[in-house]
């Protein structure tokens, strides 16, 4: 099985970027007076995702999270996956790079991810640490 | 995809061990343009899979493939295109906190005075180097 870093690299020689039009907005429940964050795909990872045949499983991820650091980990290894949606990918995207504390895990009532079109995230920066995700 | 399997490179004058190849490759980098208004872009990459805008000048930059642990090097700058000021000694500085699948960037703009403050920046450059997982 050819290691991840090298499919990555293979992909980005022949695969063009693609700017997603979603973004993920979520707040971490362990720091409730932190403002909401704001999650931007890589568009060269997004074609990837796209292209299919590159990215490993999720699970592969969310087991490496309990491995400690130095032992070897699963994902790089494992069979690649095939083509996703872009809605797919941005699933997939929220289990690998979020907390499964924000995902997975929260049992309150506030509403506390959302993926949004790119057109929703506020333009005006002013007040950037006061973001809140609407209910 | 094709596999040539080999010890040593040589241009018939230089020889060199793929070995120095390998482990001198930068393992991520990233061009994060930071200052438009809907957040942080990635224009430039490999090995990232996103940023997350954690609030004014935090970002975080999750890699897809990740490093073996977190003794590895990275080099990292960033700037304040974004700001236009009369003093010239207003700079900005970024603060990392390193995990082996992401780095967490806090960026602190100085003013002339000294006073610090967090500040979305103009951009992150990052390149990485080290063991991958």
């Amino acid at each position: 099985m050819t290691h991840l870093w090298d499919r990555l690299a293979e992909a980005k020689s022949r695969l063009e970027p693609v700017q997603s039009k979603y973004r993920v907005l979520f707040e971490d429940p362990a720091t409730p007076d932190e403002p909401a964050k704001v999650l931007v795909p890589d568009p060269n990872w997004m074609a990837c995702a796209l292209a299919g045949g590159i990215l490993p499983p999720i699970d592969t991820y969310q087991r490496d999270r309990d491995v400690p650091d130095g032992q070897p980990k699963e994902h790089p290894y494992a069979e690649p996956i095939d083509a996703m949606t872009e809605e797919e990918a941005i699933e997939y995207l929220v289990m690998k790079d979020i907390d499964p504390a924000v995902w997975r895990d929260y049992q309150g009532n506030r509403t506390i991810l959302k993926i949004v079109p790119v057109e929703l995230i506020p333009s005006d920066r002013s007040f950037r640490n006061a973001w809140r995700v609407v209910q | 995809m094709s596999t040539l399997t080999v010890s040593n490179i040589s241009d018939s004058t230089t020889t060199v061990g793929t070995s120095y190849v390998i482990n001198g490759s930068a393992k991520a980098w990233g061009f994060i343009v930071g200052w438009h208004a809907s957040g942080p872009t990635i224009d430039g990459s490999n090995n990232l899979s996103s940023v997350t805008d954690n609030g004014t000048g935090n970002h975080t930059i999750n890699y897809t493939n990740s490093m073996s642990n977190t003794n590895y090097a990275y080099h990292l700058t960033t700037s304040q295109l974004r700001f236009t000021s009369t003093s010239t000694n207003h700079r900005s500085h970024g603060y990392p906190v390193v995990s082996s699948s992401s780095i967490t960037i806090q960026t602190i703009f100085v003013t002339s005075n000294g006073v610090g403050t967090a500040s979305d920046i103009g951009d992150i450059n990052l390149t990485l180097f080290g063991d991958l997982a």
